[in-house]
C-alpha cells in the first residue's frame, strides 16, 4: 500500500469514525468505543409500507466501504467506497454520484449528545435491554415544544449504531420506524465483491448528485428563523433533476433533520409536468399560499413557489416547522 | 417437506393458520430444516410485526407459534422473528410507550392490506416454475408493480380522500382548500435522496421475501 493509500485509508477511517461520534456521544454512558463496521438487514416502515434494506459498512486495505440495497419497485443499490458514492435507481435508469459524507448513511444516527438533546426533548431512559444478545441503551425524547415530534431510539450499546428509531406524532402513534432485524458488528465484506458492487453499477445516464458546499453568508438565501434548537449542518448546492442548480441548507437538531431547497421555478410546461405523475406519497392539498405537500410517514415534503423561485422544505418534523422555516427565508437582495 | 418444498403459498397459510391441511410436526421439521424457508417464515413475521408496531410479540399458539418456539431452542440459528422477539422486548415491549393502543384500528388495516399483498405475490412466485422464470420475470415484475400500486398512497391520485384514509397521511396537517387539489411533484424523489440520500423512498418490497439480496457480504 503506497503512502497516499494509507493516508487515504486513516483519514477515511477518522471521518467514518466521527460519522457516528453523535450516536457514540449519545451512548455515553456506556462508556463504549465506537466502530462502523457492521452488517445487517433492516426494515423501514413509513405508512403502510415495509422497506427491506440491506446494509453493510465496514473496512477493506483500501478504506471503508458502505453500502445499502433495497428491492422492489424503488429498487437502489448504494455502494460508497473511499471517498466516492454511487446510487444506482434501477426504475430510473440514472446512476448519482456523490462525495461520501454522513448523510449517505441509511441508519439514522443522533447527532448531539443526550445533554444538549435535553435542551429541546425531555430525554427518559429506557431499561436497558438485550438485544441479540448484546446490551443496548435506549431513551424516549419526549419534544418541549410543538417543532419536533416524539421518537425513540435504541442504541446498540457497544457501537453507538442506532438499532431502532421510531418517530411518533404528538398522540404517540407512530409515524415511521427504522429497525435493524439482523445486525452483526465487525463484518467485513470480501473485497472482490465490493469492488464488483462497484463495477456493476450502471454508467449511463449518471448524475453528478455531489453537494457543492458554500459558506452560508454566500448563499442567496438566509435564514432568518430557525425554530429553538435547530442549527444548520451544511449549505450548498446540488445539480438539480432539470439541470439547474438547486441551493440546500441541511439542519438538524441532532434528532431530526430538515433539509430546505431553492431553485428557479421552472417553465410552465416544465411545471404542468410535474403534476401529472404519480409517486408513492401522500399528496396533501393545501392552499396556493402555503403550497403543496407530500408526506412519507414522519417525512414531510412542502413546496412552495415564491416570486419565481421553488421552494422546497424536506423534514422529519411537525408541518408547522417546514412552514416557519420557508417563512423565514428572506432572499439577499429583498 | 414434499409438499412444502418451493410452495411459498402453503408456507403463507400455514402461518396465517388458513390451510387446509394442518401443517405436522414433519412440516415443522422441514420449515427448520431449510433455511431459506426458515428465513421467508421470519421474514413474514417480521414485516408483519413491522407493519403493525410495537410490540413485536410472539404468537402464543398456534403452528406459528410452534415453528417459532422451536426455532428459538438452544442450538439453532437464530432467524429474524427470534431477533425481532429481542428487538421487541429491547423496544419498549415493556409498555413504556402507548404505542400499539393508540392505533389498533389502523395497524390491523394495514397488516390486513399487507397480507393480502404477501399472498398475492406469494401466490405469484408459486405459479412459477424455475423453466418458465425467464419468460415470467416480465409478468411477476407487472403483478408486483401492480400490487405494490394498489396499496401505495400513490394508488388516490388526485382524489382528495385523505382524513378518511386508513393508510398512509396518519393526520392532515394542514387544512385543505376548496378547490384546491394535490400536487405530486416528479423531482420529490430528488429531494429525498438529497435530504438523506440511502433512505428508501417507500414502495412495496415483497419481492424481498423472495428474493436473496443482490449483493451479499461475508461476516466474519
Amino acid at each position: 500500500m503506497g503512502r497516499t493509500q494509507r493516508l487515504l485509508a486513516g483519514l477515511l477511517l477518522v471521518f467514518v469514525s466521527s460519522s457516528w461520534g453523535g450516536a457514540s456521544e449519545a451512548n455515553e454512558a456506556a462508556q463504549t468505543v465506537p466502530t462502523t463496521t457492521f452488517s445487517g438487514v433492516a426494515v423501514w416502515v413509513r405508512d403502510e409500507t415495509p422497506v427491506v434494506v440491506r446494509i453493510d459498512s465496514g473496512q477493506t486495505p483500501l478504506g471503508a466501504y458502505y453500502w445499502t440495497t433495497v428491492e422492489g419497485p424503488n429498487e437502489r443499490v448504494t455502494l460508497c467506497w473511499r471517498n466516492r458514492c454511487r446510487t444506482e435507481l434501477a426504475a430510473e435508469q440514472v446512476v448519482l454520484e456523490a462525495d461520501w459524507d454522513v448523510r449517505h448513511q441509511s441508519v439514522p444516527a443522533l447527532s448531539r449528545s443526550l445533554r444538549e438533546l435535553a435542551q429541546w426533548y425531555e430525554v427518559t431512559p429506557l431499561p436497558e435491554q438485550s438485544w441479540q444478545g448484546h446490551p443496548a441503551n435506549g431513551w424516549l425524547l419526549q419534544p418541549r415544544d410543538a417543532w419536533r415530534y416524539p421518537q425513540r431510539w435504541w442504541l446498540d450499546a457497544a457501537t453507538g449504531v442506532t438499532l431502532e428509531r421510531t418517530i411518533f406524532d404528538d398522540a404517540m402513534t407512530p409515524l415511521e420506524r427504522f429497525a435493524f432485524v439482523r445486525f452483526e458488528r465487525h463484518a467485513q465484506a470480501d473485497l472482490t465483491e465490493v469492488r464488483q458492487a462497484w463495477s456493476s453499477l450502471g454508467q449511463s445516464d449518471r448524475v453528478d448528485f455531489r453537494l457543492h458546499t458554500v459558506a452560508p453568508d454566500a448563499m442567496p438565501w438566509r435564514l432568518d428563523d430557525l425554530p429553538p434548537g435547530f442549527a444548520l449542518r451544511a449549505s450548498g448546492w446540488r445539480q438539480g433533476p432539470s439541470g439547474s442548480r438547486v441551493w440546500q441548507w441541511a439542519l438538524s437538531d441532532g434528532a431530526a433533520s430538515v433539509s430546505l431547497f431553492v431553485e428557479q421555478a421552472p417553465s410552465q410546461h416544465a411545471r404542468d409536468t410535474e403534476t401529472e405523475t404519480e409517486r408513492p406519497g401522500a399528496a396533501i392539498a393545501e392552499s396556493a399560499e402555503r403550497g403543496s405537500a407530500q408526506r412519507w410517514g414522519a417525512t414531510l415534503i412542502v413546496r412552495r413557489n415564491r416570486n419565481g423561485w421553488l421552494q422546497t422544505a424536506v423534514g422529519e418534523v411537525p408541518a408547522a416547522t417546514l412552514h416557519r422555516l420557508l417563512d423565514g427565508m428572506r432572499y439577499v437582495d429583498e | 417437506m414434499d409438499r412444502l418444498n418451493g410452495n411459498e403459498e402453503v408456507l403463507s397459510a400455514w402461518f396465517d393458520d388458513e390451510s387446509a391441511e394442518p401443517a405436522t410436526d414433519l412440516d415443522l421439521e422441514a420449515i427448520l430444516r431449510d433455511p431459506n424457508t426458515r428465513s421467508t417464515w421470519g421474514t413474514y413475521a417480521l414485516i408483519g410485526a413491522a407493519l403493525r408496531g410495537e410490540p413485536l410479540a410472539t404468537p402464543s399458539d398456534g403452528f406459528v407459534a410452534a415453528v417459532l418456539q422451536r426455532i428459538a431452542e438452544p442450538g439453532s440459528e437464530a432467524p429474524p422473528q427470534r431477533e425481532l422477539a429481542r428487538l421487541a422486548d429491547a423496544a419498549g415491549g415493556d409498555g413504556t410507550t402507548p404505542v400499539t393502543a393508540a392505533n389498533d384500528a389502523w395497524w390491523r388495516w394495514s397488516a390486513v392490506a399487507a397480507t393480502l399483498v404477501a399472498v398475492v405475490v406469494t401466490g405469484v412466485l408459486a405459479l412459477q416454475s424455475p423453466r418458465e422464470a425467464g419468460v415470467r420475470v416480465a409478468e411477476r415484475e407487472m403483478a408486483l408493480r401492480a400490487e405494490s400500486v394498489a396499496f401505495a398512497p400513490a394508488a388516490m391520485g388526485g382524489q382528495r380522500r385523505l382524513p378518511t384514509l386508513p393508510m398512509g397521511v396518519r393526520s392532515v396537517v394542514v387544512a385543505a382548500d376548496a378547490g384546491v387539489q394535490p400536487v405530486r411533484f416528479t423531482s420529490a424523489p430528488f429531494y429525498m435522496l438529497a435530504h438523506n440520500p440511502a433512505q428508501p423512498m417507500g414502495g412495496v418490497t415483497v419481492r424481498a421475501l423472495a428474493t436473496p439480496p443482490r449483493v451479499s457480504t461475508n461476516a466474519r
